[in-house]
């Protein structure tokens, strides 16, 4: 079977800061690496963290709970989407964090033109 | 009357704004529907978020919170802060890219050069057109229901929902997509403060507060289900993670994607997007159930419920600025639909069918224009029938949009896609469209079109009549049959030319085995 049939392009560069752009090395060499990029070692792990997320959605525990009232008003379920929320954010800084796809920030224009597609 | 004044007044601020914008557009279709790809971080992130923040996030969800409970913020909120930035993480980024690199300024042009494809990007335009027409009318509806709520009917829904329509159509008209977005800026920022205001205000002014009116309400059988999950069954709380999905796919979204400077836009947006639909969910849905409590009798427009609450418990002042809040979170994602669906009409059909060759920039900027007016004044024409608005976006524009997530994730990560596989999903999404439109308007709620073994499959729920699949909402059908259909007619078909393929997978971004020691030359 052709290995390109089912061959899926997400492409992660080496980790980054979080929110800052990398500073672009000085050299005074043209350094051509070997194309295989640097294993990543936090995709996977945090690929199965963000399924786990999908499946912690479901809290069927909650489902006909009132109590716990937390801060004395907030239900419990509400209160456990509140934090799953947060957690979200925490879930995608750590995206951001070790799996942003630093080779699309050099993509500079190569038409002058918006699409020309065949007709 | 004060409330009104206070909108009024914000309503001015957007047109002047929008003429402010002129004032800075260039006569290029690039600048007046992107804003020549330079918007910057800061008002990038609050210009998606305000096109992602509609008259359902705001009133639609207080209104469902009024019937169902304070559930529907973990059925649509919560799933939407884990999927929604996911999205723009890997969709966005990379949607940002190829439009970077090729010039695409809508979907429809990407899918055309990508799978080298014709008719076929026709159909999928006149399909996203088609769903995102109802999305258009929620706003609409969303403006008059404000107006109408705070005025106590003095201005009337169909003058309400024709002055919020006749702004956006002037602050879009002129301004373009910089009107769009710099009215963004201010609607974001607007809503995010007087949300938090809302919300503290009406509990600071309910008698005995949050905590005594929740704990009464947990000890009364009658509203207990109001703070709990009792009446949403769980395969359709299941079912509603598919629908963020919708959020990349809506035209608006994806343009907005086109217009960052750098891609570096996105990594703030998406680890703060969670926490601002928290923001607004948050509240909302807490004071829609809060109202199914503390207001006596029952309304007959559910989505009203976050107005009646301002009005009773924040005093007219403030009820004035929350609801020139809330208008400018409707107000914030109908700017952007009008503009893309004039984006679409003017680059997906009008220039590539050669108008622009024929009538130059200037014409194509012209004829964007004449776009937003007849289509707003459509739209306009059929909010005024005023249906409820979860029963009008959910069915349609949502499932459609999520159920097409498959083809653009097909189209940017998958080489051996097809034009052909596209075709087929896009014709699957319109078949079930059209039966479900079929269904639900034939059958009334609470009726099963088929059972077996005494379980009911195919029904329509009550009391809206939503139509479901073995209690699944048919987004989850919809979306794994385009997905199945993209891959298998892929398969089955020609693949794009190699120069394509490689144009949109060229080599050095894809991974290689190799273990050649590096190459060292002098720079």
């Amino acid at each position: 079977m052709n290995r390109d049939l089912l061959q899926c392009q997400f492409v992660h560069a080496a980790p980054a800061s979080a929110l800052t752009t990398p500073r672009a090395s000085q050299s005074n060499l043209l350094v051509m690496e070997p194309t295989t990029p640097p294993k990543n070692r936090w995709r996977w792990p945090l690929y199965a963290l963000a399924i786990l997320l999908l499946i912690l959605h479901q809290d069927t525990w909650n489902w006909s709970r009132a109590e716990p009232l937390l801060l004395g008003f907030l239900p419990i379920g509400l209160a456990y989407h509140a934090a799953y929320t947060l957690a979200c954010s925490v879930l995608l800084f750590l995206f951001v964090k070790h799996l942003w796809p630093t080779h699309l920030e050099s993509a500079t224009r190569e038409s002058s033109t918006d699409s020309s597609t065949n007709k | 009357m004060i409330p009104a004044l206070f909108i009024f007044a914000y309503l001015a601020v957007v047109l002047y704004i929008g003429i402010f914008a002129f004032r800075r557009t260039k006569a290029t279709g690039e600048d007046f529907f992107l804003a020549s790809r330079s918007i910057g971080h800061i008002v990038f992130f609050l210009s998606l978020f305000a096109t992602n923040m509609t008259a359902v996030a705001i009133l639609g969800s207080a209104g469902f919170s009024y019937t169902r409970g304070v559930g529907v913020y973990g059925l649509m909120a919560s799933s939407s802060s884990l999927v929604i930035p996911m999205t723009l993480f890997f969709i966005g980024t990379r949607l940002w890219a190829v439009g970077r690199r090729f010039g695409h300024m809508t979907q429809v042009a990407f899918f055309r050069d990508r799978w080298e494809c014709s008719a076929i990007g026709t159909f999928i335009f006149f399909l996203t057109a088609a769903m995102l027409i109802p999305y258009l009318i929620v706003s609409i509806i969303g403006g008059g229901t404000i107006l109408e709520a705070l005025t106590d009917g003095h201005i009337p829904f169909a003058l309400g929902g024709a002055i919020v329509a006749i702004v956006v159509m002037g602050n879009v008209f002129f301004g373009g997509m910089r009107g769009a977005v710099y009215v963004n800026v201010l609607q974001t920022l607007l809503f995010l403060s007087v949300g938090l205001t809302a919300f503290l205000v009406i509990g600071h002014n309910l008698p005995g507060g949050f905590a005594h009116t929740v704990q009464q309400m947990a000890a009364d059988p009658a509203h207990r289900f109001l703070l709990t999950r009792d009446r949403i069954p769980r395969p359709e709380f299941l079912s509603y993670l598919f629908i963020p999905l919708s959020s990349i796919m809506f035209p608006h979204m994806a343009i907005m994607c086109f217009t960052a400077k750098q891609v570096t836009a996105f990594r703030k947006t998406v680890v703060l997007y969670p926490i601002c639909i928290m923001a607004i969910w948050l509240p909302c849905c807490f004071l829609g159930a809060i109202g199914a409590y503390v207001i006596a009798k029952p309304l007959k427009i559910p989505d009203e419920i976050l107005l009646r609450m301002l009005k009773l418990h924040a005093g007219p002042l403030l009820a004035g600025v929350l609801g020139a809040g809330i208008i400018s979170a409707v107000m914030g994602s109908d700017c952007h639909q009008i503009l893309a669906l004039s984006t679409m009409f003017t680059k997906d059909v009008f220039d590539y069918y050669g108008g622009r060759k024929r009538f130059g920039e200037r014409g194509t900027v012209f004829v964007g224009r004449a776009f937003i007016l007849i289509a707003n004044t459509a739209a306009y024409f059929v909010a005024l029938r005023r249906p409820q608005i979860f029963g009008v976006v959910v069915p349609y524009a949502f499932s459609g949009f999520a159920a097409l997530a498959p083809v653009m994730v097909a189209a940017l990560f998958w080489k051996r896609s097809t034009k052909y596989g596209a075709l087929a999903a896009a014709l699957w999404v319109a078949a079930c469209l059209i039966a479900i439109g079929l269904i639900e308007h034939h059958y009334a709620p609470g009726t099963t079109l088929l059972s077996a073994g005494g379980r009911p499959i195919l029904f329509t729920m009550k009391p809206r009549g939503q139509f479901v699949i073995v209690g699944y909402l048919p987004v989850v059908f919809m979306t794994l049959g385009s997905a199945f259909f993209v891959i298998v007619v892929s398969l089955l078909t020609a693949p794009p030319s190699q120069a394509t393929v490689d144009k949109y997978f060229p080599r050095s971004e894809q991974p290689r085995h190799t273990t050649a020691a590096p190459i060292v030359v002098p720079a």
